[in-house]
């Protein structure tokens, strides 16, 4: 291979795995030279392109998106317009199911898709980084929250959208059993009756939030409940 | 199946950051990238449902970012910009900021776009030459060409830079 050929091929792929080229530059140390010179800038190069990223970019991205999206989406959803029998018959099935807790279907959905979150993204969230509770302020402003108080050790803290309600997911405790705590806005309301065998759960009420806990292991799951209810306000 | 507001949370985090490094060597203004990189996560979300092959999302993106930051310049009018002004070498630091990197950046600065995109596609995305062309809407050859010249060009810049004793930035 001539050395204008070599050039060409190296210089448009310095990582080259072509036979002819690594054969090329065995046959000819100043071929081999070249190239391994040519690898050095290479990593150089990957590594100045490396440029800092802002680091909320993600999560403003995220919230950017749920801005924009149809403000309906967030707020209580307009049950359709229903024709008279129906509500009539409504009004009669309400009077005799007094004490059953209504769960209407759309928070059913959401808690699905609570759990459903909890199923698929949490271990994903739990980078291993150092979450600051300083961060985790940074991040609750937007709700208009704070905690005044150290809660152990934080693992995760993401804006996330669960069933078109922006949220703030975050996740205490055990890495391997992790106890989650969802800042939600105020308009979306989840039934009390969220503990079964497995997971325990509970919601918080404030006047400008509401706060969803789901946790899989009792005792952590109630200390951090305790601690949440202690040490998190909201100012508006 | 994958809610399309979990699909989208995945694409956001998994290439946000491949995403914004382009754009701002595409576009030299870190606040201006910012701005173009949000436009383009809005329009993948609005278009989501149009992504087929979740491999090839990344070039989906930078498609979408391409014609986003086309549309800007639409917008402006191609407002007469001096470079010069625009970019520093602090507007790319990295955490590192060490000196070779510094003049690394300004090297490629120093590129003409033509050159330029092609490279950092291939290094900064990881996208083979096919993959270059149809982004560039160029025949794979003539990539394989810019590619050499970008680093031949490359090569001689920072060769000269040692000569002279260093960079001077600007």
């Amino acid at each position: 291979m001539d050395e204008l050929t070599f050039r060409r091929h190296v210089l448009a792929n310095p990582f080259s795995q072509d036979a002819q080229v690594i054969q090329a530059a065995h046959q000819d140390p100043v071929k081999q030279q070249f190239w391994h010179d040519l690898k050095q800038q290479e990593l150089a190069l990957q590594q100045a392109l490396q440029i800092d990223v802002p680091h909320d970019l993600a999560d403003k991205l995220l919230w950017e998106q749920v801005s924009q999206t149809d403000t309906a989406n967030f707020s209580h959803p307009t049950p359709p317009r229903r024709p008279l029998w129906f509500a009539i018959a409504a009004s009669v099935l309400l009077s005799i199911s007094i004490g059953w807790v209504n769960f209407n279907s759309k928070e059913h959905t959401f808690y699905d898709d609570v759990i459903a979150h909890i199923e698929h993204v949490s271990t994903h969230e739990i980078t291993g980084d150092v979450i600051t509770l300083a961060a985790l302020n940074s991040k609750l402003a937007k709700f208009g929250g704070v905690i005044n108080a150290a809660l152990g050790k934080i693992l995760s803290a993401n804006y996330c959208v669960i069933d078109g309600v922006e949220s703030l997911h975050v996740q205490l405790g055990d890495p391997d059993n992790p106890t989650s705590v969802f800042i939600l806005p105020k308009d979306v309301t989840v039934t009390e009756a969220l503990s079964t065998n497995h997971i325990q759960g509970k919601i918080l009420e404030y006047q400008s939030a509401n706060v969803l806990i789901i946790g899989t292991v009792s005792q952590t799951f109630s200390q951090i409940t305790e601690q949440i209810a202690q040490h998190l306000a909201f100012s508006r | 199946m994958m809610s399309k507001q979990y699909k989208y949370e995945t694409l956001v985090r998994a290439f946000h950051a491949d995403i914004y490094r382009y754009a701002v060597w595409l576009i030299r203004d870190k606040s201006i990238a910012e701005d173009v990189v949000q436009e383009t996560f809005l329009r993948a979300w609005k278009s989501l449902d149009s992504l087929q092959d979740e491999h090839a999302a990344k070039a989906w993106l930078i498609t979408i970012l391409r014609r986003e930051n086309a549309r800007r310049f639409e917008r402006k009018q191609l407002d007469l910009v001096d470079i010069d002004d625009v970019v520093t070498v602090d507007e790319r630091a990295t955490s590192d900021g060490d000196a070779d990197t510094d003049a690394l950046h300004a090297a490629i600065d120093q590129l003409a776009d033509e050159y330029k995109e092609p490279l950092i596609m291939q290094v900064l995305l990881g996208f083979s030459g096919e993959e270059i062309a149809q982004q560039l809407q160029l025949n794979k050859n003539t990539v394989m060409t810019r590619l050499f010249r970008a680093r031949s060009q490359l090569k001689h810049i920072m060769t000269q830079d040692k000569q002279t004793g260093g960079f001077a930035n600007g």
